[in-house]
């Protein structure tokens, strides 16, 4: 009986060979990309030294939770989290639904030539790297740039305003740019979900005399849910990098100066600056372990509150 | 006889064939060996070994560098953590590479090649205040653009290296040539520009390395730490009353609208530099040395405004003394994967002898300069009109003070200058107080102590910011007590303690 299953195990292994084959590469790249490097965490609760090279890793002396309670001790400790939070959620709440948006107002366009060059147009900015970005947002957006010298001179403005430097608008400045930069690339994913919807139900909707908007939302939003619900998930997983673009790292290095520190100032960027500018490894991995937990138990209420309401989750 | 004949033909011919081997093999032996090197310098003007001082150097010293000059300031990091070290690493980071486990020790390299260098015990003290393990008894960089008391005491003609405010002299003699003796001169000289040009910002305030840092000196102290009392007392110039002045007379100009905020974000050098050239600045903050930094504006700004001129501010009459600590700034290292250790230490002791360090800064001696009756360069015709050309950085590239000193240095920038520039640049500099063993204490890499001045160091610019921005006296007292309440969380007083501990310790072992 055993050996008759085993056998139809490795039957229906090689059977499925192709398929294993892409399945096997993906848990592969996950071992050595994901999980080996996970075991770097424990220089988080030791006194690492990085020229003791990996064997330090092992070697060295156990500290414990030192380099937690440092961090939460910090000065900085309210700020870096209110920051990565207040951006991380303002992401979620604006830029998130704008693609959704975006794709339901594309898909009601019926000039096709019109609908696949705003579709280009929108989803171009993506390519377009965050360094080329700030150095764009400084000539639009300094004192001397040409969005200050418009609202000068169409007077708008009676003082230049501080777009780069102001704290106050910091948070501003990267959802907007957020959105601008990936709104068009999210599209493309709930278009495709919106274009697998029976056209037999549009058609009955429109002979029973539903409305356009009657039409997105009875018979359009309930389609896509299950897209809108996985994109979330996967959203809220990385809320606190920046959400669907994953871009507050590269915001806050990029765009934030000392006098906008205030709200421009992030964990991650701060992780990258005492870890590798300064030097302090296990200090630095122990601040990256404390936003890691906090993601992880984002991910998982998430997906509780999905399973609860949506009556779908990820896992 | 025959026999004999051929023997002594053959032998002949076989002599002639080796001869030229023998030539040969002295070539090979004489060809450069080539190092990698790592500039962690993202504003070094060089980014290749190259031009007439480079060359000469390798021909003399035996290695040719590949150069890498670093793209931002983690890249270190990343290599010491990815154990991708080039051969040699040249940083201001010293205390980072000070260990046994990332480079070799100049003492065993230069007793293993037999290396004839013995290099200053005061700057072998000084190397070993930054080694990783301070039981450590080896030294692995003698520290650059350092000098003794006793040499600084024995120098003519120079100043050493302070931070400078340049003007514009053409607007100022079209100002009346208002005085700018004191402080208070130098804060009317710029309500005047901003009323007679508004278009012209009077400070730029954009230098992310001199920002400020004039006003400072001359208010509080050139240095991160001072002795505040004379019991040896070491105190982070943050608390002191001078920096409280100064932080005040910062947020004066604010209010004025002496500078621009925006200004206070710049993050790269020659932004800051652009504007003064451009005229939109009226006074720039930058190191004070008349050249290549003030020939260069000069130059540059003429290339817009033919009749422009750019003058340093000398120092203050008003101005406290200020104390100044310099044991270096820069060190270079042989690292551990060096392909040729041999090489590189030769290299290194070569450009660290008299001949090396005249020839990286100076040029070719009897070609480019001749030496004057105080040992002063004195550059031939040829040489300054190179310099003061735009191509001089690449045709001469006499750039490389990695192991100059502080004099050798002085020397170059203050050859040939006109009497009417020296005595702005060598005034009142009896008010500049050197204590050397304030930067030898400064704690190692590492320690509990380091690790409380990287976080002040982290935290200062953008709680400064807050301070120099204030509206009202309200906010400026509010944001001073906070940036107070903050270093003292950070453990200020653990770090004076430490200081002054410290600096006491190497004074004594130092005689500084």
């Amino acid at each position: 009986m055993l050996m008759t299953e085993k056998k139809s195990f490795w039957k229906r292994f090689k059977k499925q060979s192709a398929i294993q084959a892409f399945v096997w590469a993906g848990i592969l790249y996950l071992v050595i990309f994901n999980v080996i490097p996970m075991f770097g965490l424990i220089i988080g609760f030791k006194d690492y030294r990085i020229s003791t090279g990996i064997s330090g890793m092992f070697t060295s002396k156990w500290v414990g939770f030192k380099y937690f309670m440092e961090f939460v001790n910090d000065y900085k400790f309210d700020r870096l989290v209110r920051n990565t939070i207040a951006l991380s959620v303002l992401k979620l709440i604006f830029t998130f639904p704008m693609p959704i948006l975006f794709a339901l107002m594309v898909n009601e366009l019926r000039n096709l030539r019109f609908k696949k060059v705003l579709q280009t147009a929108s989803y171009l900015p993506h390519f377009i790297s965050w360094i080329i970005i700030s150095g764009i947002s400084f000539q639009f957006l300094s004192k001397n740039g040409i969005i200050n010298t418009l609202l000068s001179s169409l007077h708008l403005i009676s003082a230049p305003i501080n777009f780069l430097t102001d704290p106050k608008l910091f948070w501003g400045l990267a959802v907007g740019l957020d959105i601008w930069k990936e709104m068009g690339w999210w599209t493309i994913i709930f278009l495709a979900s919106i274009v697998g919807i029976s056209q037999e139900l549009y058609e009955a909707a429109q002979i029973d005399g539903a409305s356009r908007m009657q039409r997105i939302r009875y018979i359009t939003m309930p389609n896509i849910k299950t897209t809108i619900v996985i994109v979330l998930i996967m959203t809220i997983g990385n809320l606190l990098g920046g959400g669907l673009s994953g871009s507050n790292f590269e915001q806050s290095y990029l765009l934030g100066n000392s006098v906008n520190a205030d709200t421009s100032e992030i964990i991650q960027a701060y992780v990258f600056r005492v870890g590798l500018q300064e030097g302090r490894y296990s200090y630095a991995t122990a601040v990256g372990l404390v936003q890691s937990i906090i993601s992880l138990l984002l991910i998982f209420a998430s997906n509780f509150t999905s399973k609860k309401l949506a009556g779908s989750g990820l896992f | 006889m025959k026999k004999q004949l051929l023997s002594l033909v053959l032998a002949g011919s076989m002599c002639m064939t080796l001869a030229p081997m023998a030539v040969f093999a002295e070539e090979a032996e004489a060809e450069p060996v080539t190092l990698d090197l790592f500039v962690d310098f993202t504003w070094f003007p060089q980014d290749s070994w190259q031009g007439i001082i480079p060359q000469e150097l390798t021909k003399n010293g035996g290695v040719n560098f590949e150069v890498t000059r670093a793209a931002d300031d983690g890249q270190l990091g990343l290599m010491i953590a990815s154990g991708e070290l080039p051969d040699l690493v040249w940083t201001d980071d010293v205390s980072k590479l000070c260990d046994p486990e990332l480079v070799y020790s100049y003492d065993e390299l230069i007793a293993e090649y037999g290396i004839d260098w013995e290099p200053d015990s005061e700057r072998i003290g000084i190397a070993k205040t930054h080694n990783i393990d301070p039981e450590d008894e080896h030294y692995y960089t003698i520290v650059q653009n350092y000098n003794t008391q006793e040499e600084w005491a024995n120098a003519k003609g120079v100043a050493p290296g302070v931070s400078g405010l340049y003007y514009r002299k053409d607007i100022w003699e079209a100002l009346g040539s208002p005085s700018m003796d004191t402080l208070e001169d130098i804060f009317n000289v710029m309500g005047m520009v901003k009323e007679a040009y508004p278009d012209m910002m009077p400070l730029n305030a954009g230098n992310n390395v001199w920002r400020l840092s004039c006003f400072c000196d001359w208010l509080a102290s050139s240095n991160e730490f001072l002795y505040t009392d004379d019991a040896g007392t070491v105190q982070l110039r943050d608390e002191t009353e001078g920096f409280y002045n100064y932080l005040k007379f910062v947020n004066r100009m604010y209010k004025a609208g002496y500078f621009s905020v925006e200004n206070l974000a710049l993050t790269v050098e020659d932004d800051a530099r652009q504007q003064e050239i451009s005229g939109l600045t009226f006074m720039y903050e930058w190191n004070a040395r008349p050249t290549p930094q003030m020939e260069n504006l000069n130059r540059d700004l003429k290339k817009e405004f033919p009749d422009g001129q750019i003058a340093l501010v000398p120092i203050p009459d008003d101005a406290v003394e200020q104390q100044r600590a310099n044991s270096g700034w820069a060190g270079l290292f042989i690292s551990k994967n060096c392909k040729d250790p041999e090489a590189a230490i030769k290299m290194v002791a070569y450009m660290n002898s008299e001949e090396g360090r005249h020839l990286a800064l100076w040029g070719r001696e009897g070609i480019d300069w001749v030496a004057d009756e105080n040992g002063a360069p004195q550059f031939t015709e040829e040489y300054l009109t190179a310099r003061a050309g735009d191509t001089f950085t690449t045709d001469y590239a006499n750039d490389w003070y990695m192991c100059t000193t502080e004099l050798d240095e002085a020397y170059t920038y203050y050859s040939g200058l006109d009497e009417e520039n020296l005595a702005d640049f060598t005034k009142n500099l009896d008010k500049i107080v050197s204590y050397p063993e304030l930067a030898v204490a400064l704690p190692a890499s590492g320690s509990d102590e380091a690790v409380i001045r990287s976080k002040i160091n982290d935290a200062r610019n953008a709680e400064l910011v807050k301070i120099y921005t204030a509206e009202s006296d309200e906010e400026f007292e509010a944001a001073y007590e906070n940036w107070m309440s903050i270093i003292k969380q950070i453990g200020v007083e653990k770090l004076d303690a430490y200081m002054t501990e410290r600096a006491a310790q190497l004074k004594e072992q130092f005689g500084f």
